[in-house]
């Protein structure tokens, strides 16, 4: 069994690892599209943080950002 | 219509070619039409496989630039008069062959067969592009191997970009007695791996490796090209039982007859 599991666990982290591997201009791109759309709602000074992690469901994004205001309603519109 | 089905692997030498002729002659004994297209441009060797290379007149080139016609440029199988292949050329002229062509000339075949197969080359560049465009559906043929598992990864991760109906997995070379001795990934633990769902288990076997077109009804090889067969026609899931030879008592046996060649 053990040659097994290992090889399996050996799989499926080169294959994680592939998958995870997007290349620092695709999450640049994102960012930068983000935060335009951030800004739209949100007032902030500095750009979102993407952070991706495997877990067992898959893999978690998560994007953070401060704010310090929310912008009112109105200001979107025009 | 024909169902136009692109034959994957990202990694070389997995099967590709061996997997389009022997599925193309299988579908043919279910009574099916079917045409194999040769889309490896430079290492053609459908023809090869398929026995027929000495009948071969024109290929694909020759179509395009108006030398033949489609019809005169399909090569009829030795024994079948339901399948045919389309060879594709010595040289790598493909650089002058746009996706857009090869497709219009596949579409012309939509009416006089019922499946067209189609063997792309390796890798994921222009070629591969080339021949997935033309397709309603992938087949990704992987060999239990971490090489060739995390390139059918990649693979499948690009063919979802295109909008195709169905991507399927295909293993090829199987070998049982190492699935029962736990010393090669089971073909469920493939399908779990690459989140692709199973068409068909193809074992490992010197009749496959020797043949040229037809395999023997006695070898399993034939007994498993039947049911993927089967399984595209009918749009089941069963699959061929590479173990089941090498389980019990008899199977232990020739588990370790196995071992000692
Ligand atoms: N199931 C199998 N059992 C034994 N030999 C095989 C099997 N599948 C493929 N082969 C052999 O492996 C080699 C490579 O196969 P091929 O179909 O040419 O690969 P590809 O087209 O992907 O490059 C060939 O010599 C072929 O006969
Ligand atoms: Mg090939």
């Amino acid at each position: 069994m053990k040659n097994k599991s290992r090889e399996i666990m050996r799989v499926q982290n080169v294959i994680d690892s592939d998958r995870l591997n997007v290349g620092k201009g695709f999450t640049d791109l994102f960012v930068e599209d983000f935060s335009k759309l951030v800004q739209d709602y949100f007032e902030i000074e500095k750009q979102p943080i993407l952070n991706i992690a495997k877990d067992k469901n898959g893999y978690k994004v998560e994007i953070s950002f401060y704010t310090n205001r929310v912008k009112p309603f109105n200001s979107i519109v025009d | 219509m024909a169902k136009k089905i692109v034959v994957a692997s990202g990694k070389g030498g997995v099967g590709k070619t061996t997997v389009t002729v022997n599925l193309g002659v299988a579908l043919s004994s279910l009574g099916l039409r079917v045409a194999l297209v040769d889309l490896d441009f430079g290492l053609n060797n459908l023809d090869v496989v398929m026995g027929v290379e000495n009948r071969v007149v024109f290929d694909l080139l020759d179509v395009f630039e108006g030398r033949c016609r489609l019809k005169q440029a399909l090569v009829q199988s030795n024994d079948r008069k339901n399948l045919f292949i389309l060879p594709s050329g010595k040289i790598d002229f493909s650089k002058h062959i746009t996706g857009q062509n090869v497709k219009l000339l596949i579409e012309k075949m939509n009416s006089v067969f019922d499946y067209v197969i189609i063997d792309a080359p390796a890798g994921i560049d222009l070629g591969f592009h080339r021949a997935v465009s033309c397709a309603d559906e992938a087949l990704v043929v992987v060999t239990p191997n971490l090489t060739s598992l995390r390139d059918a990864d990649k693979v499948v991760s690009i063919l979802q970009s295109y909008r195709l109906d169905k991507v399927s997995l295909v293993i090829n070379r199987a070998r049982g007695d190492l699935i029962v001795n736990k010393k090669m990934i089971s073909p469920t633990d493939i399908e779990l791996l690459l989140k692709t769902n199973l068409i068909a288990i193809l074992p490992e076997e010197d009749a496959v490796f020797l043949s040229s077109g037809t395999l023997s009804k006695k070898c399993d090889s034939y007994r498993a090209y039947r049911t993927f067969a089967l399984n595209l026609k009918n749009g089941t899931k069963k699959l061929f039982d590479t173990t089941c030879k090498y389980s019990g008592f008899f199977g232990s046996i020739r588990r370790s007859i196995k071992k000692s060649v």
